[in-house]
């Protein structure tokens, strides 16, 4: 079994037990990307779900309903700018009543709702086991807890529905050993679903992964699915609600918050504008952490547009040790996962295409070498 | 640019601090055994008393002197090098000598960093070949007739550097820093095994026995503490295990000639090549 390690947790960070809401922002910015065709412009009218920008593979729809008012570019990117009307009037999607879920209505309806990932997972491999990851491995983000939290009912319900309709051998819901809240609600809930199984992970780094997560229970990614907590509540209102995906789930954390947040806000909000709007922090000199502690990047947040990828923003002062000469302790090559060896990428300048940016190596090493940079690159 | 903003409590530091925690019985003793002791039994002056706290205090002022003029840290590996100089030397160490070699030995290590503390040895040693005072004996063992048992050598009567002889006390730092993390065990593990598997055929083919081969108080002390400073040692687990295999299977060879200067000769080599053992060992890993 790989070796892997807990974290040290030592910022004081204090989570407010719900999950907060900025769902109706005053303008969102949609991504023009390259290769895509734009079939809006300038005054248009758009509804919640209208098709913005479309390729042969993809289609990117309308988190909210407005006028569009132009473009702008932020950090370098083409962004089309939506001003919110706050009517939140959806597109009319096909919304004839499933009697069933049978195998072919849930791929066709996730097909139309833009899970074509899962759809096609669906169709083309033989499942056995499900696997929902209530977990997060970066430290200070709570998405995925808390969604698995909030809405134990509607996943325990999904699980139940695709493992009826796809005749998987195995479900199960993963928390971490830790995670005292989600353990008391699934404890009392699961015994309606005789079928699916309450697996508590160790609260290790890496292990709420899908590739780990799944080496650590002993299951293959040849007949596996593994499907996050955020993903799952999506997918379940794509089936029962026939919604669209427009929001995000994203973690504002900071040791100077009296209560850090989870907040559920539209994808193409503006980072700056949830934290003005949500939160209040009295410190300067502060440094906006994208993402993760392990494996984010500084950001300036009015760069920052919640996209698809994005986890959440972690403030805190910037206080980083001070960098030492190697003394060869080895102790990055010992702890990385994948076995790369950060050592030799340091002294040859030779990326490795093994590396999965874990940021494990500069998290262990003792002289508080920041062995990413090597491993990624200098530039963001 | 990437970076990780999470950092481990590891520090570069603490092993550095638990071997200065370890040398203070070491020094005590010596303090005790070459001085004290003969302090007491009128055979040193009350200047030569002093010499193992001299050797110690220039130790560190030489070490602050590099710390200020270099910009270094004091608490180093130049540190413990200076500090393990001053427990390894002869019994009869001449201060002046001392004090001329590891000046000489600083400098050189500002240029070019290699452990010192086994190259003072090479030195002292073969100087004392020279001018006829080679003994790692205190005045007190040269003069009288003696016996040691094994209790008595486990206990600091053994031969050996001037605060180096407490062997118990060397075993129980070894099981002590085989529970640290940093700590590259694989080397003194790999080598006293190696270095005892064969020295005891030895015995066992040849009908002959030998404490000093047995309970080398250089050999131990070297195999815990000089071997496995971490800037001279492989930082992949097969480059220790080969490290370690190399230094017992040496330090066997070399018992026949001179086990003293052997262990030191071979710890000097090793550090300069080990680099050489990691390159070969991910050669394998490929």
């Amino acid at each position: 079994m790989r070796k892997l390690i807990k974290l040290n947790n030592s910022l004081n960070i204090k989570f407010d037990s719900k999950i907060n809401e900025y769902i109706n922002p005053e303008k969102l910015y949609i991504e023009i990307l390259p290769n895509f065709d734009l079939l809006v412009k300038q005054n248009d009218k758009v509804l919640k779900g209208d098709i913005l920008l479309q390729n042969k593979l993809n289609k990117i729809k309308s988190p909210i309903s407005g006028n569009i008012i132009g473009t702008t570019i932020i950090n370098n990117k083409n962004y089309l700018v939506i001003l919110n009307n706050y009517e939140e009037k959806d597109k009319y999607y096909t919304k004839k009543r499933i009697d069933k879920f049978n195998k072919e209505n849930i791929i066709n309806i996730l097909y139309e709702y833009g899970y074509s990932y899962y759809a096609n997972i669906f169709e083309t491999k033989k499942i056995n086991n499900l696997i929902i990851n209530g977990m997060e491995d970066e430290p200070y983000i709570e998405n995925n807890p808390f969604i698995i939290n909030k809405y134990s009912k509607e996943i325990l319900e999904l699980c139940d529905i695709l493992s009826n309709a796809f005749d998987f051998k195995n479900s199960y819901i993963c928390v971490k050993s830790d995670d005292t809240s989600n353990i008391e609600i699934y404890l009392n809930k699961i015994g309606t679903y005789p079928n699916i199984k309450f697996s508590l992970i160790e609260n290790k780094y890496l292990l709420a992964n899908s590739f780990f997560l799944l080496e650590n229970m002993n299951l293959t990614m040849d007949d596996s699915l593994v499907i996050n907590a955020e993903d799952a509540i999506n997918l379940y209102n794509a089936l029962k609600n026939y919604e669209i995906k427009t929001t995000k789930y994203i973690t504002i954390s900071s040791p100077f918050l009296t209560k850090s947040k989870v907040i559920q806000v539209k994808i193409g909000t503006s980072l700056s504008d949830i934290l003005e709007n949500n939160i209040s922090i009295k410190e300067k000199d502060l440094t906006y952490i994208y993402n993760g502690l392990m494996t984010g990047y500084e950001v300036n947040p009015k760069d920052i547009i919640i996209d698809n990828n994005t986890k959440g923003v972690i403030i805190i002062k910037k206080d980083l040790p001070k960098e030492e000469e190697c003394n060869l302790c080895g102790m990055c090559y010992k702890i990385c996962p994948v076995k790369v060896n950060p050592k030799k990428v340091m002294d040859t300048n030779k990326k490795s295409k093994n590396c999965i940016d874990c940021g494990l190596c500069s998290y262990i090493c003792p002289c508080k070498i920041n062995l990413r940079k090597y491993l990624r690159g200098k530039d963001v | 640019m990437y970076n990780v903003y999470l950092k481990s409590k590891n520090n570069s530091k603490r092993l550095i601090y638990i071997y200065l925690i370890l040398f203070i019985p070491f020094i005590i003793y010596g303090f005790y055994k070459n001085g004290i002791s003969l302090y007491q039994k009128d055979l040193i002056s009350i200047f030569n008393l002093f010499n193992i706290p001299i050797f110690i205090l220039f130790s560190c002022l030489i070490t602050y002197i590099f710390k200020k003029i270099k910009n270094e840290e004091f608490i180093s590996y130049r540190l413990i090098l200076n500090i393990m100089i001053g427990m390894i030397t002869f019994p009869k160490t001449n201060i002046i000598i001392y004090i001329i070699l590891v000046t000489l030995l600083n400098i050189l290590y500002t240029f070019k960093k290699c452990n010192i503390a086994s190259l003072y040895m090479i030195i002292y040693i073969l100087l004392s070949i020279i001018l006829k005072n080679y003994s790692f004996l205190n005045i007190y063992e040269e003069t009288t007739l003696h016996s040691y048992s094994l209790i008595n050598i486990l206990f600091g009567n053994g031969s050996g550097g001037i605060c180096q002889t407490f062997l118990i006390y060397s075993i129980l730092s070894f099981i002590v820093l085989i529970c640290i993390y940093e700590y590259k065990k694989q080397i003194p593990i790999t080598g006293f095994i190696f270095y005892y598997i064969l020295i005891i055929l030895y015995f066992i083919i040849f009908k002959v026995f030998n404490y000093e081969l047995l309970l080398n108080n250089n050999l131990i002390f070297s195999f815990i503490f000089i071997n496995t400073i971490s800037i001279f040692t492989p930082y992949t687990k097969g480059g220790n295990y080969l490290y370690g295999f190399t230094l017992g299977l040496v330090c066997f060879i070399l018992s026949f000639f001179d086990l003293n200067l052997g262990v030191y000769i071979i710890s000097f080599i090793l550090s300069l090549i080990s680099p050489y053992y990691d390159k070969l060992i991910l050669k394998l890993q490929r």
